[in-house]
């Protein structure tokens, strides 16, 4: 662990015109004042978190058309404010053969390279300058360096950025309401799911204590079963009721008697005594509704009826 | 750069939802079923109760039909009753047509399974009958 904190990370200054790097290790990146847009102003606010919100309506005019993340930093009395494209930024580096596993923080030339007094040469080809306190990149040959800008010996500040891959698809506002809607949600759904398999739990207890208030059979088969029998029995026994009901108020000839009413669990029979043709029709037109059989024999009218 | 990236947590927590959802979908659908099952085992048990204390009571059905032989219009009638395992039978060989009335409204009006019934005129007047009452 403590080899780790221990180990010095390698600063590197990336532009655009920087040569390939070919380092495994983590880097510390310095942007290159090319690849950031910088002003120096005066607002009338202290408070940096003021600034933010303002940052870009004030590059509004100047930056052209792209998808730019926004920094600002207190310098004095006035405000350091940065505008860069994180995507532009991310591709150069890993053009110049760097991954995005290897960067460890980056850095604005600006912040870091603001203390040097001469023009010092950063690469083979450019030299860094400062001019009225802002880090400006020229190519080596428009002034005189006093050598090499030794970027390991540089003191890094804590004003590092972190480049977002995918500022340009969503901004950081809309994912975090998203993502806090989302959580909000989650948390919803899985009280909800504990509420629900706790009613299951309760909804089965319940269910096996009508089983036993009951004294139901043990399983729901044998329980539909022997309803439907009961129901069997019930329809029966109303249409027994409804058959005896309806022959004991039929109205017959004088001369006609019942002499016979007979029943088991499938049939209902009926014998009417001194029956002739128009008594037999009279008989039966009051049956209309009824299913039933019937026979004459003699002056015996036989009605069977199903149960 | 070692930060988490914001879009990996997004996906993390969409993907939790998105299980959650899912879960929750099922759950919501098991506690619909049980609770149909529920109200289904309720009603089924509620209905064969009620067809059981109809049908089914033996002591409920003896003293009923006790009470019914008792009655002042049966009590001189000769009816004789036979309690079996499942059944009572009542069995009269000559009984008068008031008292074969009364006795049949009171029995085809109360709750009993009549599996068996013979009623024979024997004259105008009176009847043979037996009827058999099942539990």
């Amino acid at each position: 662990m403590f080899s780790k904190l221990n180990k010095h990370i390698e600063t590197i200054f990336i532009d655009t015109d920087s040569t390939n790097f070919d380092i495994k290790d983590k880097v510390n990146v310095i942007l290159s004042p090319s690849l950031y847009w910088i002003k120096k102003i005066s607002l009338p606010v202290t408070k940096l978190k003021d600034v933010k919100p303002l940052l870009p309506s004030i590059f509004e005019d100047i930056l052209p058309a792209g998808n730019y993340s926004y920094s600002a930093y207190k310098d004095g009395n006035e405000f350091l404010v940065f505008a860069y494209e994180d995507k532009k930024i991310l591709e150069l580096i890993k053009t110049k053969g760097i991954s995005q596993k290897q960067l460890n923080n980056i850095y604005f030339a600006q912040n870091e390279l603001s203390n040097i007094t001469k023009a010092m040469k950063i690469n083979e080809t450019q030299s860094i300058y400062v001019k009225d306190g802002i880090v400006v990149l020229l190519p080596c040959c428009w002034i005189k360096e006093h050598g090499y800008l030794n970027l390991n010996d540089i003191n890094l500040s804590k004003k590092h950025i972190n480049l977002k891959q995918y500022n340009y698809m969503i901004d950081d506002k809309s994912i975090y309401t998203i993502l806090i809607l989302c959580f909000i949600f989650t948390i919803f759904s899985a009280i909800e799911y504990g509420i629900n398999l706790q009613n299951i739990d309760n909804l089965k207890k319940k269910k096996d204590e009508v089983f036993q208030q009951y004294s139901l059979k043990p399983t729901m088969f044998q329980n539909n079963s022997l309803l439907s029998n009961y129901k069997k029995i019930n329809k029966t026994q109303t249409k027994l009721r409804d058959l005896i009901s309806t022959v004991l108020s039929l109205r017959l000839p004088k001369t006609t008697k019942i002499t016979l009413i007979d029943s088991n669990k499938k049939k209902l029979i009926v014998h009417f005594k001194s029956v002739d043709i128009n008594s037999k029709m009279q008989i039966e037109s009051q049956l209309k509704n009824k299913n039933y059989l019937s026979s004459l024999k003699k002056d015996i009218l036989s009605v069977e009826f199903k149960l | 750069m070692n930060r988490i990236n914001p879009i990996h947590i997004f996906i993390l927590i969409v993907v939790l939802f998105g299980f959650f959802t899912f879960k929750l979908n099922q759950t919501k659908e098991e506690l619909r079923n049980i609770k149909n099952e529920y109200k289904k085992t309720l009603d089924v048990a509620i209905q064969i109760d009620a067809f059981k204390k109809s049908y089914k009571n033996k002591a409920q059905i003896k003293k009923k039909i006790n009470q019914i032989l008792k009655s002042r219009t049966l009590r001189k009638v000769n009816i004789i009753k036979e309690i079996k395992n499942s059944k009572i039978i009542l069995k009269s060989k000559e009984m008068d047509i008031a008292s074969l009335n009364y006795l049949m409204g009171k029995v085809l009006n109360s709750t009993f399974i009549v599996s068996k019934l013979s009623i024979k005129k024997i004259n105008n007047k009176k009847a043979t009958f037996m009827m058999e009452i099942q539990w």
